[in-house]
């Protein structure tokens, strides 16, 4: 998700949304790692790395559908064609050992470490504006996995 | 002595050692500052000691820019200047104010800091601020802002700088018009003020030195004067207008060899760029509205740390945080009998003296301490008791309040406890604007009744004053969502070529004739001397480089007293 928003688009992302935002991206609000054991074990084996990934770090927001709105919009004012590798990967760049590792990190890891890169952004104004909320990069980045990753199930079923 | 220059006879000839042109707060701080000067001054001043519309007319002009407050009443013309409808608000420039910024063309003052701010001491007293200073820690009590004292520190625990809340302070409405020092010029030993001389040109005479001042009356009659020096004080438009007016010596305008006097205009733009909302609603804002606070009124506004300016190359931008309450809130804040109640009180004395207004605040007192069953004859419906304590202790609860209590007892539970429930904050923001030649004061082809030609404002922005606004607010709005104040959503666009609606100023006229140690890059150097004409100097805000961090009257006033010693010097 780039920063570029085209000028003049009417806001269309609820406060309502925004402030879910918020709250889902903070440590102690990040749930249990969606599945089991089993289930994970059974991903590991047929999914490609990537959407294992993405259904990880999706799993972690207690709501995700609460930010599909925000998700749409990042992805339509975004400047390329993302796609769920794409952002996966844009994500994993501030881990070390990449893709691999955010499928490998335990859970409790893979939540602080999702933490640290959002309360750094905010810190450092790696921000994107989408509909001119002031969004952390990761949470525009998690918010558009959301959306690519339904969109995904759904196509598959 | 103030004398009225309407009796001086036409084509009359007067001498002077220093000849002030401009009777505002730059003029008269001058005056004031050569009490006991060995030298005369004569101060020429358009107006007299009050408003006349006749004289105010030659204010008047066009506004060919970005949309523009009416010139006609952007200053002043009699004298105070525009300290008459002044309003009051005062800050000083800070040392990240007069650097020189990498990415922005034309930045930086000549100026040491300490060159200016030995003389805010002085300057504090002339505008008539009281006690005090600017350290937010003097004024600020720990409950009552955005954010914590962790947040507020330069250096929070985790080594990252964050927001900064700064404070603006206002002087007292009757102290405002440098008007009050009229019987101080009049008794000044070496000081003439001419009331009713409108200066219609600097002559040379074909040499690099000023010497006439023509001026006019409006009776019709022209007069001039013979100075040894010059200081020009007439404000940012005027001055500008007035050196273009001179064209004896070159028709681009006196001491405009380099085509820059009324250029590199700025004020301090403003409007509406973002909302806050609030993760708490009834946090209290009443820090950043104009309040009372051992005696001055403060108010505070948001800002990022200098460090984070200068790390992202960008220049000065401040928020004034605007709650708007909820609904229900707002309805009974701004009811009719709300209104009507401020008025009574305001007609039988006031806040300070007024009995409804302390009758208002001792039944709010009771309402808030429920320490009494009724009220007999109480003007407002009182609940029970029982029904206060809740609605005080439980925020849920209280915003039930209006339906509760009325919105009188509404308004002022309000006024007592700087709480109510927030539905959003707005952000506006006021910056600092970047120099910028095409940004102007001209001439107009219609000239005024003293005939000389209007002036034209074409006040001009940049995608660069842009750019560094949108990145600005994506930092504070970064930080407060860190802070856990609440999420921010700016409401301007980043690209594009318009500008809001609301966009304003805040009569600020600056640049002008900026100061430059090149002759190159501005109208006067350091010593606020012409770079072209010796025997010429300018005060006021005109000769801001940029506009800063701080409001304008008071750096001018400490700039008209650093003046002044130079001039003892010039002239002894």
């Amino acid at each position: 998700v780039s920063s570029h928003v085209p000028a003049s688009r009417p806001p269309t992302v609820s406060r309502r949304v925004v402030l879910a935002g918020a709250g889902a991206l903070t440590v102690t609000a990040l749930v249990p790692i969606h599945g089991g054991p089993w289930v994970r074990a059974l991903n590991a084996v047929t999914e490609p790395l990537e959407r294992r990934v993405a259904r990880r770090l999706v799993g972690l927001l207690p709501d995700p559908s609460a930010l599909h709105a925000l998700g749409r919009r990042a992805l339509a004012t975004s400047a390329g064609e993302p796609n769920l590798s794409s952002v996966v990967r844009a994500i994993a760049v501030s881990a070390p050992g990449g893709v691999a590792a955010l499928a490998a990190a335990p859970a409790r890891e893979l939540r602080t470490h999702l933490a640290a890169v959002h309360d750094r952004e905010l810190r450092d104004g790696e921000v994107v504006v989408i509909d001119g909320w002031v969004t952390a990069t990761l949470e525009a980045r998690l918010a558009a996995l959301a959306v690519l990753l339904e969109h995904r199930d759904r196509h598959d079923r | 002595v103030i004398v009225d220059a309407n009796e001086v006879p036409d084509g009359t000839t007067l001498s002077t050692d220093l000849c002030i042109v401009g009777g505002g707060p730059a003029g008269i701080t001058l005056a004031l500052a050569l009490r006991d000067a060995p030298f005369d001054v004569l101060m020429l001043e358009s107006g007299g000691l009050e408003y006349d519309p006749e004289v105010q007319d030659a204010a008047s002009g066009e506004v060919a820019g970005l949309p523009y407050f009416s010139l006609a009443t952007a200053r002043l013309r009699y004298l105070g200047g525009s300290t008459n409808h002044w309003g009051g608000v005062c800050r000083p420039m800070t040392e990240l104010d007069l650097a020189a910024r990498p990415g922005v063309p034309l930045t930086g003052w000549p100026l040491a800091y300490a060159e200016l701010d030995r003389f805010y001491p002085r300057a504090k007293e002339l505008v008539g601020l009281g006690d005090g200073g600017w350290d937010l820690r003097e004024w600020r009590r720990p409950d009552e802002d955005l954010l914590s004292d962790e947040q507020l520190g330069d250096r929070p625990a985790d080594g990252a700088p964050t927001l900064r809340t700064r404070v603006v302070r206002q002087v007292e409405k009757q102290q405002r018009s440098f008007l009050r020092y009229t019987d101080d010029l009049r008794r000044q030993p070496n000081l003439t003020v001419q009331l009713h001389a409108a200066v219609t040109e600097l002559v040379t005479d074909g040499d690099a030195l000023i010497r006439r001042v023509e001026a006019a009356t409006l009776t019709g009659s022209r007069f001039t004067v013979q100075p040894r020096v010059v200081v020009l004080a007439t404000g940012g438009i005027d001055n500008a207008r007035l050196l273009l007016a001179s064209t004896d010596l070159d028709p681009a305008g006196l001491s405009n060899g380099n085509d820059l006097v009324g250029r590199t205009f700025l004020e301090h733009p403003r409007f509406e760029a973002a909302r806050l909302v609030p993760l708490d609603p009834w946090r209290s804002l009443r820090l950043y509205g104009w309040h009372r606070r051992r005696g001055s009124s403060i108010r505070g506004y948001l800002a990022l740390p200098d460090e984070v300016q200068q790390a992202e190359d960008l220049l000065d931008v401040q928020l004034r945080a605007q709650p708007q309450p909820a609904e229900a809130w707002q309805q009974a804040t701004s009811a009719a009998v709300v209104r009507d109640a401020d008025r009574l009180r305001d007609r039988v004395g006031g806040r300070s003296t007024g009995e409804l207004h302390t009758s208002l605040l001792a039944i709010t007192g009771d309402l808030l301490s429920w320490q009494r069953a009724a009220i007999p004859g109480a003007p407002l419906p009182v609940p029970q008791p029982v029904v206060l304590e809740r609605l005080v202790r439980q925020r849920p609860a209280a915003a039930l309040l209006p339906a509760v209590a009325g919105d009188v007892a509404t308004a002022v539970y309000t006024d007592l406890t700087g709480r109510s429930p927030i539905d959003h904050i707005k952000l506006i923001a006021r910056f600092d604007q970047e120099p910028n030649r095409r940004s102007r004061v001209r001439l107009s082809r219609e000239r005024d009744r003293f005939g000389v030609p209007r002036a034209v404002l074409d006040w001009q922005l940049t995608t660069g004053d842009r750019e560094r606004l949108w990145r600005s607010m994506e930092l504070i709005g970064a930080r407060l969502t860190r802070a856990g104040v609440g999420r921010v959503q700016l409401t301007f666009e980043r690209d594009g070529t318009a500008w809001p609606d609301d966009l304003s100023g805040g009569w600020h006229h600056m640049g002008t004739t900026r100061m430059s140690a090149s002759p190159r890059d501005g109208v006067v150097d350091p010593d606020l001397r012409s770079h072209e004409v010796p025997n010429l100097f300018v005060a006021g805000s005109s000769v801001f480089p940029t506009g800063g961090s701080g409001t304008p009257t008071l750096t001018l006033v400490a700039l008209a007293l650093r003046l002044a010693e130079q001039l003892r010097t010039e002239l002894a």
